[in-house]
């Protein structure tokens, strides 16, 4: 899959309440086919078995 | 007096060889010179910390003196002083312009009520995010190397400290924001344990990655200052009960255990800070510790993903600011715009990834004590465009700076920046020391003993001498 283009972002990012400008789409697109690599493989990858899918235990590991 | 670290003043006014009312004088003296150098500060509160003075001279005479009694410090600008405006370096601050901040934010009260004096609000990056160059306030040159940034995010912090004009200073870390120029400025710099420090009144960026941290001259200034900071406050809701800190007194490492991890951390990392962090271990082992194995698989991975994370939280808590992103620095808009369009189920996968993380770093502390990593892969960056040299290969900022701190922010371990000498190019270069959470005593044990056997952290940019 690829990053939408411009005009789905600008569109998304409008219908969130952002007003920005064509050259910041065009920046924040190259953002994100910049990250994209990295986050593709963090979808690829499997879940660990042990319970870690609650990001709960990420707060939970600063309190013990 | 400029030579002088907290613990070091606080010495002298023991002895009555110095008073704070001398001091503070002093460091106003060398903060309007420092300014005018390195463009630093944004607001020097003489008044303020001059009553404060006179009250600590006051408590040294009559034999009542506060823990840090008299002791000046610089506030990052993200930071409130009640009575003074809080500008985050941008125009675009609030809806109510430069007005005062009504309260200080918890880790100035907690400070001024140990009797620390607050002198200056320190320039910034544009909400602890943007680029080297801040619309409002500008660039902070490197007291090393007036051709180089100071780095960020705490940029005139970590001037000021290391131009010698105050002994500390209060910084924020989102992504290495108190280590990255805490290395380039040839300081030590603490990111303590997510939540041991409360973020009341700190200008918010980003809550799962973001700490409050002490900008210092040495690692016993730093063990000084967290001892005061740290602790629930009863409003930050990150910010629980810890456990006790003790840090220990003696100068030797027996039984402690270190792991020298490479991969991401070393990959793209200059020769003068890979000797750095290999000075550091050899005296670390010197004083008694052991090396043993130790790696994070899944280091590579923690500053992309560390990024989505601040970056998502950041596009949050600016759109209620989204009519004026024509005003900030564009830097700031490139960054955190990217945070608008992540899905929800990537920026909740990234989460989940930190656990994965945090548990990749249990293995590790299963078998040692401390992590040693390089802080950052150079020395400080080029001014105007901010780039760093790896090896005589120019990169840019971004790609490189936090390598090796995200992984600290987006698990939310501790980590001690502190400096291991100069690179041929005349500039620090810095090591961390990575504990588990709510372990900073072992970091800044180590860091302590190391430079005790060293003198790096005594050494100022020759500007300031």
């Amino acid at each position: 899959m690829s990053v939408p283009d411009p005009a789905e972002l600008a569109a998304l990012a409008a219908r969130l309440g952002y007003r920005i400008d064509d050259e910041v789409v065009l920046a924040l697109r190259a953002a994100v086919v910049g990250t994209e690599d990295a986050v593709a493989r963090l979808r690829a990858r499997p879940l660990p078995a042990d319970g870690a899918a609650d990001p709960a235990h990420g707060d939970a590991w600063l309190r013990r | 007096m400029s030579d002088l670290d907290a613990v070091g003043l606080l010495d002298a006014y023991a002895a009555g060889t110095l008073d704070p009312v001398d001091a503070v004088d002093d460091a106003l003296a060398r903060l309007a010179a420092a300014h005018e150098a390195l463009n630093c500060t944004i607001r020097v509160l003489d008044d303020r910390a001059r009553a404060a003075a006179e009250e600590s001279v006051r408590r040294w005479a009559s034999g009542t003196p506060r823990p840090l009694e008299g002791v000046p410090f610089g506030v990052k600008d993200v930071i409130d002083v009640a009575g003074v405006p809080t500008t985050a370096g941008s125009w675009c601050h609030g809806l109510d312009g430069d007005a005062p901040a009504a309260t200080s934010a918890t880790v100035v009260r907690r400070l001024e009520e140990a009797g620390a004096i607050a002198v200056s609000k320190d320039a910034t990056t544009e909400f602890a995010v943007g680029g080297p160059h801040p619309p409002r306030f500008g660039a902070v040159r490197n007291p090393w190397d007036h051709e180089r940034w100071a780095g960020g995010s705490s940029t005139g912090s970590a001037a000021a400290v290391a131009a010698r004009a105050v002994p500390c200073a209060l910084g924020t870390d989102v992504g290495g924001s108190v280590r990255l120029p805490s290395a380039w400025c040839g300081l030590t710099g603490l990111k303590p344990t997510a939540g041991a420090i409360p973020r009341t009144g700190v200008f918010p960026l980003s809550w799962t990655t973001e700490t409050v941290g002490p900008i210092a001259r040495s690692a016993r200034d730093a063990e000084r200052l967290f001892a005061v900071l740290r602790g629930p406050d009863g409003a930050d809701p990150r910010s629980g009960p810890l456990p006790s800190f003790d840090v220990p007194e003696g100068g030797h490492l027996t039984g402690l255990r270190i792991a020298v991890p490479g991969g991401a951390f070393t990959e793209l990392c200059d020769a003068a800070v890979r000797a750095g962090v290999a000075h550091l271990v050899d005296v670390l082992v010197a004083a008694g510790a052991e090396v043993v194995p130790g790696e994070v698989p899944s280091a590579a991975e923690a500053l992309p993903i560390g990024y989505q994370v601040v970056f998502t939280e950041a596009a949050t808590l600016h759109r209620v600011d989204a009519d004026r992103w024509d005003r900030y620095d564009p830097v700031v808009v490139r960054r955190i715009s990217q945070g608008i369009v992540t899905p929800a189920v990537d920026y909740l996968r990234a989460l989940q990834f930190r656990v994965e993380l945090q548990r990749e770093l249990d293995a590790v502390f299963a078998g040692a004590e401390l992590l040693v990593v390089p802080t950052c892969p150079s020395t400080a960056p080029r001014l105007p465009d901010g780039t760093v040299v790896v090896d005589g290969e120019e990169f840019p900022l971004y790609a490189a700076q936090s390598r090796s701190t995200m992984l600290g922010n987006l698990t939310g371990a501790p980590g001690l920046a502190v400096p291991t000498g100069l690179a041929p190019d005349g500039c620090p270069v810095s090591a961390q020391l990575v504990a588990a959470p709510h372990r900073e005593a072992t970091a800044l044990w180590a860091g302590r003993v190391f430079q005790e056997r060293t003198g790096h952290h005594l050494v100022a940019p020759p500007s300031a001498t």
